[in-house]
């Protein structure tokens, strides 16, 4: 597959402590992959680096190339027309992420104006197929709805309307289930697997719900202690977890079939950017460390074909 | 919305009731017109017949009862000392007090609100602090201190300008950049806040993620939102055009309403210093009420009673 | 064995106001809920938001009173609130809700958090609570140097932990857990749940545990309620309940889940949001979105009623539906 955005060596830095320590991600044209990890380990910083979104303080550092051209550090112009144009992002909570004194249309066709270069009628009458598009009903009339007129499933609609409004070639969806309930995530991911699927843009979707992660996307990375720590096809990384960070996820989240388990808890938390290991940032929760663990940062490397993890003792 | 009018005039109306019985109350509790106006070695008859001409000789109970039915008919008395209706006394000092106060009031905008936006969207810079640094210079020195300061440096110093009086155009600067400096500080110091809240919210960084233009971001996405906290201390400063000179007017000798105020309190001429206040606590009820309907047009979530 | 508490028919109604003056839309957030809990024995509840679950645990906690319905504990009714007694019960049932930080008192240490229940109820001398301090942070896995931290202090996790600790220091025979680990990672849950059914084993606590996380609530109860706009509209056995759904609400809940691998639920995607509790569409509350709903399900309310299997199920088509499934 023709690759689309290629990071690397991506370091981001806020008041001093680290948020992203070298970030090596590679996302392909039209493929769905997945980026799972527990808060704090930089899956959304990522990508808000990426684009160019994170708060003036932070201090970004490594390469983010689009198509052959760096966006990191690019022209202001030249990001705003990739950003909703090419690389598009939806977040977590709808109802926040929406401007609340707009009216839902406009937040719409604001970005077909911008993209596009739709106006008045035209324009309206794209977001309405847009509002059709993503499946919400009554859409001549929602349309002049405001934010806190809708549901959170519907205003996760709108941000995904007005996501599609730019013709992305990448939806970066950011957590887009977690504040909605189980049977409105369901809907969502149903209509971003249906809209992934007749668009062929490329999808990175950020969660820390492995099943969700599992379900929608043929790859995945991990996470954890802002790197990629592991990295294969979906049921590669289910089956044969390479890191045992990656393993202890697995085994610490409960299964909707089978025998009822005791779940193996990973022992500890997350290291405080203050004090962070010197080696690997698993190695002070981790089962079978050894003492080259704590020397040096394990690289990522290939264990399998198509599988990579940032371990001494994977594969 | 009718419903919501009427409860907000309702609670306007009940306002202005309880300034015009407190002041009332806190004035005829405070000192003896009679006394004041009259000179204290005047003979016992002659006070006697002003304390009877005026009222005073009734119960308080009852003067309250009169003045409030005379108030009900538009009747707010005349002034103990020239005996001219109070109401004319200080309708004809509002243009001159009107004159220092808008001209305060658009130097508090035009200064304060693009010094706070400004500040908000360079957080931490340099020019951030000076405005900050100038804001709080500005709301804490008081008014009578830095009128003094200015006419020491620009009329007794310098000579630029008149330090009082009314001769033509040159005698409003001082006052006026006194007046909207203080103004000018805790509206920079409000919006600021307002912005750098507004900024932060999860929706300017969605309008980012879209691809608009910082620019734009800033235009159509954070001041209408920060625009509905901004509106509330603006209403407060509309609520003050008529009584928010009082020690200016003093100390540039200026005969607007605030002067009058001083003047009628010291004599205690009741019947204006009641005068005023009515109409001070009138204007600022009304641009509270104004403020409360702005929200609902800035603020759609206030709108219509539905949800 | 007898239930240690025992929800009968309970219904709550709030009034919805509209306007300022506006006359208030009943909304019945629980509506003729009947639940027992046995000692030592987990209950689930599980919905979606405004489906009434929360409402449902501050009932059975007697923090709410119904509005018609009775809430036994031990066998007897529930004391009024503010009296002696009630506040005696209080003792005898702690909840445990999601954020542990909203939970906690910022400017009082840990320490003083979980004494605090004993101080108010008077129980043991000042030496015997230091001592309890000892015995309750090491059941819950808290460093003992903790104690004098202050809950900003502490992670995520670790809060969770001090917010048990506080629960149990009265040592109650019944939890209430409110989503008590959604706002935690992955890994960290874990940890709290084990820490749950092993003080569970321990003490023999009776649990309602509300959540949203199905495969939690799957784990850690024995018993589950599935609720949908203040009913319950199946209740049974976890495993089974959870295997097999037989109401269409149920189903379509259990085969959102996502999962990695083959599934063993054909997934059901529902069509609209829930409908506004204050306006309960007629018949079973559910027929807007069911794909199964017959014309009687528009005008008739099912009742739970109890299946071979002993489950209870709220549905016309529950018979047809539970067969299909076998």
């Amino acid at each position: 597959m023709a690759g689309l955005v290629s990071i690397r060596n991506l370091r981001v830095r806020f008041d001093g402590n680290e948020a992203l320590r070298g970030v090596d991600f590679d996302v392909a044209r039209g493929e769905a992959v997945g980026l799972v990890g527990e808060s704090g380990c930089g899956k959304s910083v990522t990508w808000l680096a990426a684009l160019g979104l994170l708060p003036g303080k932070a201090t970004i550092t490594g390469s983010v190339m689009l198509d052959g051209h760096e966006l990191l550090g690019a022209p202001a112009s030249q990001l705003d027309h990739v950003r909703g144009g090419r690389i598009a992002m939806i977040f977590q909570d709808p109802a926040s992420a929406l401007n609340p004194v707009h009216r839902v249309g406009r937040q719409v066709t604001e970005a077909l104006r911008l993209h596009r270069g739709m106006d008045g009628a035209a324009a309206r009458a794209e977001a309405r197929r847009l509002f059709d598009l993503v499946g919400i009903p009554d859409a001549g009339r929602r349309i002049e709805a405001y934010p806190h007129e809708m549901s959170g499933g519907q205003n996760q609609r709108v941000m995904i309307a007005m996501a599609l409004a730019g013709q992305p070639e990448l939806l970066i969806a950011d957590e887009p289930t977690t504040a909605l309930d189980a049977t409105i995530q369901a809907q969502i991911l149903d209509l971003l697997r249906r809209l992934q699927a007749e668009t062929g843009m490329a999808l990175v979707l950020i969660s820390h719900d492995l099943g969700v992660v599992a379900e929608m996307c043929t790859r995945v990375g991990v996470m954890y202690g802002g790197r990629i720590i592991e990295e294969a096809a979906e049921a590669d990384l289910f089956a044969r977890p390479g890191h045992p960070y990656t393993q202890g996820l697995l085994a610490a989240r409960p299964d909707m079939a089978g025998p009822r388990r005791r779940l193996e808890a990973i022992n500890g938390g997350v290291p405080e950017p203050w004090n962070f290991p010197p080696g690997c940032a698993f190695a002070p929760r981790c089962t079978v460390m050894t003492a080259a663990c704590d020397a040096e940062v394990p690289a990522l490397h290939t264990i399998a074909t198509g599988h990579r993890a940032a371990c001494w003792r994977a594969g | 919305m009718i419903r919501f009018l009427g409860l907000r005039l309702a609670r306007a109306m009940l306002t202005i009731v309880l300034v015009v019985t407190f002041a009332f109350v806190v004035l005829r509790m405070s000192g003896d017109p009679a006394m004041t106006i009259m000179s204290p070695e005047a003979p016992a008859e002659a006070i006697a017949a002003f304390r009877k001409a005026w009222g005073l000789d009734q119960p308080i109970w009852l003067q309250y009862l009169h003045y409030f039915g005379a108030i009900l008919q538009g009747e707010l008395g005349q002034s103990m000392r020239d005996g001219r209706p109070a109401l004319v006394l200080v309708v004809e000092r509002i243009p001159a007090t009107l004159l220092l106060t808008v001209p305060a009031l658009l130097l508090k905008i035009g200064l304060g609100l693009p010094a706070g936006i400004y500040a908000a969207l360079h957080r931490n810079s340099l020019a951030d602090r000076m405005v900050m640094a100038g804001a709080v210079a500005g709301f804490t020195v008081p008014s009578f201190v830095l009128g003094l300061l200015l006419v020491l440096l620009f009329a007794v110093q310098l000579g630029w300008l008149p330090s009082g009086g009314q001769e033509s155009w040159r005698s409003m600067i001082l006052p006026v950049i006194t007046l909207g400096l203080g103004g000018a500080g805790i509206l920079a110091r409000f919006t600021r806040s307002a912005m750098l809240e507004v900024l932060g919210q999860p929706y300017i960084r969605t309008a980012s993620a879209k691809g608009v233009p910082w620019a734009l971001v800033v235009r159509g996405h954070a001041l209408p939102n920060a625009a509905i906290p901004t509106v509330t201390i603006i209403g407060f400063m509309i609520g003050s055009l008529i009584a928010g000179a009082v020690v200016v007017e003093s100390v540039f000798s200026w005969p607007g309403v605030g002067r009058l105020l001083v003047v009628a309190v010291a004599n205690r001429d009741l019947a204006v210093v009641q005068c005023i206040l009515l109409l001070v606590a009138t204007t600022m009820v009304s641009a509270n009420l104004i403020v409360d309907l702005l929200y609902g047009v800035l603020d759609p979530r206030l709108r219509g009673g539905g949800h | 064995m007898t239930p240690l508490l025992e929800m009968q028919g309970v219904s709550r109604v709030y009034r919805a106001r509209r306007g300022l003056f506006g006359t208030g839309t009943p909304v019945r957030a629980v509506d003729h809920v009947s639940l027992q809990v046995a000692p030592g024995r987990t209950l689930g509840i599980v919905g979606e938001s405004g489906c009434g679950k929360s409402t449902a645990g501050r009932l059975a906690l007697g923090l709410e009173r119904p509005d018609s319905g009775a809430v036994q504990f031990r066998g007897a009714p529930m004391a009024a609130p503010g009296t002696a007694a009630w506040r005696a019960e209080r003792a005898q049932m702690q909840l445990v809700f999601q954020d542990p930080l909203g939970a906690m008192d910022r400017r009082l240490t840990i320490a003083q958090q979980v004494l605090e229940p004993l101080e108010i109820h008077g129980i043991g001398t000042a030496a015997e609570r230091r001592e309890r301090l000892a015995t309750l942070l090491r059941d819950v896995g808290l460093r003992a140097d903790l104690a004098e931290r202050h809950p900003h202090q502490l992670s995520g996790g670790q809060r969770q932990r001090a917010v048990l600790a506080r629960a149990l220091a009265t040592d109650p025979a019944l939890l209430v857990c409110d989503e008590p680990v959604s706002a935690l990672d992955v890994s960290i849950q874990a940890q709290i749940v084990n820490m749950l059914t092993d003080l569970q084993a321990a003490r023999g606590i009776a649990m309602i545990f509300i959540s949203h996380d199905l495969a939690v609530v799957r784990l850690i109860s024995h018993e589950v309620a599935v609720m949908y706009l203040g009913r319950i509209v199946e209740q049974g056995e976890a495993e089974a309940v959870f295997a097999a759904p037989i109401h269409p609400y149920a189903r379509a809940l259990v085969s959102a889940v996502p999962v990695s691998g083959p599934r063993r639920l054909e997934r059901i995607v529902l069509s609209g949001d829930p409908p506004n509790p204050a306006q309960r569409p007629p018949g079973c509350a559910f027929h807007p979105r069911c794909a199964l709903a017959l014309a009687r399900c528009r005008t008739e309310d099912p009742d739970l009623v109890t299946q071979s299997d002993g489950r209870m199920v709220a549905c016309h088509r529950a018979g047809e539906l539970a067969r299909a499934a076998a």
